[in-house]
């Protein structure tokens, strides 16, 4: 073990005693050949010696599972680890590094810094957070609760004492009762009970335990319906943006939850936006997550195709204090910066359910970007469509079907020729109308979106049953339309699907108006 | 006699108001603190009825600033509690000069009570 020493140089012996972390210098064997005196005070003092035991028989007893002498053997580099040593009762920071003697491996450096305070603190500080995250939510949820029973009791209260018809504790006679009173009261607890309905599913998303209702889905259109609906609702002051990308693939999605998602993002960068004049931009694309360009992520990612939804705005911005917080159920700076309530509590628990990692930057007066990286999953056609249409219902009647989003269009008219229909694609209500107007075709059915340009889907249905009054009509329609299937069956519409569709569910409603239409 | 009823929770605000309408006061509304100053600069009222935690401008800000402009207006503190605990606001309200505070829910006769108690010193 000569050469492993480095000739007893009395220099060297002081330089080796005066560091501060533990060293050991092993041989392949991983048997000590050399300890400084950091190694013997980290140690403990009932071992009488260290020289020629294995490193593992002084840490840890047994050969460690995660040795990382391992790694410095296979990879010829140092590697460091942070390990528990029960043994010792020490969390240690164990680096590990290769010693060659004209380029062949003679041994190792073994490193050990004892990092069991510096733990131990981290872990009451991350006690310490979870207890006032605790009783944040604690307060923010009785906060809102006590809202809504003020409302219930009180218009309970106030009703009682109307009916009464006396003066009572009021002290004045009540106004005389009418039923749309009574409805007025009714209806004001019926919207607490709602809110408090409201809140409940929120604090149950936020702790991951409603069941959700996920399939392959293609965002995009989810997306665009939301903005749609963002740009009629945020202030005035704030230009809203979106670049989404035409042909992003599947993710495997709670439609609903995705919608929820980017609702809470806006809302939060609304906030952070405030009185003053800004932008958000809404951007969907792919991205190819490789480990080179994985730094600039603020959030470990595997390595993969990812679709990411990303919601950027020229709020307040944050530090990095209160980006370590924002997740935390109602946390607020309380100057007005950020003030979550439960919003990207909820956004974090749909992230975690659908296996999807937020990637956040901000600065403070520099605004935020939240981007959501869900991974994407094989599209409809790579997992095999026929496989996935054999199980299908199929026919083989005329279908329009009739979308202003091409791709849409073009993805359904592909996969209903694929069940064995014969598909006219049309953009727009006119393009339908020309349709069953020049008769080329006999068709049998109409699909068709209900926002559209110059048309709505229920006035396109309107007309088409002037035209041809029992040529049955699929509506579909998104969250933020104001269409119920109960408003859609009152325009003489045949069968409603809500919106992103699901292809199974598609095929099953058109041979289901067939029929009902053929025993009518 | 005028009511001022100050609350982001608009259901609360209809109920106040048609409570306080019934009894005979006239009443003005406003959903956050900020609005509600607005308002009492323009048509002052005898009673101030506040919730505590609202965007903008909360109520314990509100407070200080009325009892500085108008130190002869009455107020009563409503709040259900918030992020720090329940019990930490209302009694701050009651430092900074609210003259009554009530925790939601309250018994609405109890606070039409005070209402009355309060403006039979004016």
């Amino acid at each position: 073990m000569d050469e492993l020493r480095s000739g007893g140089s009395e220099t060297w012996q002081h330089i080796f005693d005066a560091l501060v972390e533990s060293v050991l210098i092993l041989n392949k064997d991983k048997e000590v050949v050399e300890a400084n005196r950091a190694a013997y005070a980290l140690l403990p003092s009932t071992y009488t010696e260290i020289i020629g035991h294995k490193c593992y028989e002084l840490f840890a007893c047994l050969e460690c599972q995660d040795c990382p002498l391992e790694h410095v053997r296979n990879k010829g580099d140092s590697y460091s680890l942070d390990m528990e040593r029960s043994l010792l009762g020490k969390y240690l920071r164990v680096t590990c590094a290769p010693l060659f003697k004209n380029d062949v491996l003679v041994g190792y450096i073994h490193s050990a810094l004892d990092i069991t305070q510096q733990r131990n603190l981290k872990n009451q500080l991350v006690q310490a957070r979870k207890m006032d995250a605790i009783s944040t939510l604690a307060g923010g949820i009785a906060h809102d609760f006590n809202n809504i029973l003020g409302v219930i009791l009180g218009n309970a209260d106030l009703l009682q004492y109307r009916l009464s018809g006396d003066v009572g504790q009021m002290g004045v006679m009540a106004p005389e009762l009418e039923k749309v009173d009574i409805q007025e009261h009714l209806l004001a607890i019926q919207k607490a009970g709602q809110r408090a309905e409201d809140l409940v599913n929120q604090i149950l998303t936020f702790s991951r335990q409603t069941s959700t209702s996920r399939r392959d889905v293609i965002i995009t259109p989810i997306i665009k319906e939301t903005v749609k609906f963002l740009k009629s609702t945020v202030p005035a002051t704030i230009e809203l943006r979106a670049e989404i990308a035409e042909d992003v693939g599947y993710i495997y999605a709670d439609p609903t939850q995705i919608h929820q998602a980017l609702m809470n993002l806006c809302t939060n960068a609304v906030e952070a936006i405030g009185d003053q004049h800004g932008v958000i931009e809404i951007t969907v694309k792919e991205k190819k997550v490789t480990s080179a360009g994985a730094e600039t992520l603020s959030q470990h990612l595997q390595n993969g195709e990812y679709i990411v939804l990303s919601v950027k705005d020229t709020g307040v911005g944050m530090s990095e204090e209160v980006l370590e917080r924002i997740y935390d159920p109602f946390f607020t700076t309380g100057d007005g910066g950020v003030d979550s309530g439960l919003g990207l509590a909820v956004l974090h628990g749909i992230a975690t359910q659908h296996n999807a990692t937020i990637d956040v930057h901000s600065e403070p007066g520099k605004g935020a970007e939240f981007a959501i990286y869900f991974p994407k999953v094989n599209t409809f056609k790579e997992k095999g469509t026929n496989n996935a249409v054999a199980t299908m219902l199929k026919g083989s009647e005329t279908l329009i079907f009739a979308d202003d989003e091409e791709e849409l269009v073009k993805m359904f008219s592909e996969m209903l020729e694929y069940l064995g229909y014969t598909v006219l694609p049309a953009a727009s209500g006119q393009e339908v109308l020309a349709h069953i107007k020049n008769k080329l075709h006999k068709i049998d059915m109409v699909i068709t979106d209900q926002t559209m340009p110059h048309m709505t889907g229920l006035e396109l249905a309107r007309a088409i049953k002037k035209l041809q009054a029992n040529l049955p009509v699929i509506l579909c329609s998104g969250y933020a339309e104001p269409v119920t299937e109960e408003s859609a069956r009152k325009e003489g519409i045949n069968a409603f699907l809500a919106k992103p569709i699901d292809m199974k569910d598609l095929a099953v409603t058109i041979r289901q108006v067939f029929l009902l239409n053929s025993t009518q | 006699m005028r009511i001022l009823v100050i609350d982001d929770n608009e259901q609360m605000l209809i109920l106040l108001r048609q409570t306080m309408e019934w009894a005979g006061f006239d009443v003005d509304v406003a959903e956050n603190g900020r609005l509600g100053q607005q308002l009492f600069e323009e048509q002052p009222a005898d009673l101030i009825i506040t919730d505590l935690i609202m965007p903008e401008q909360e109520g314990l800000e509100t407070i200080r600033k009325l009892r500085k402009s108008a130190p002869e207006v009455k107020i009563i503190a409503i709040s259900g509690g918030g992020r720090i605990g329940p019990e930490a606001y209302l009694p701050a309200a009651m430092e900074l000069g609210a003259d009554r505070i009530f925790a939601k829910p309250f018994d609405i006769k109890v606070l039409l009570a005070t209402v009355r108690e309060l403006l039979a010193d004016t």
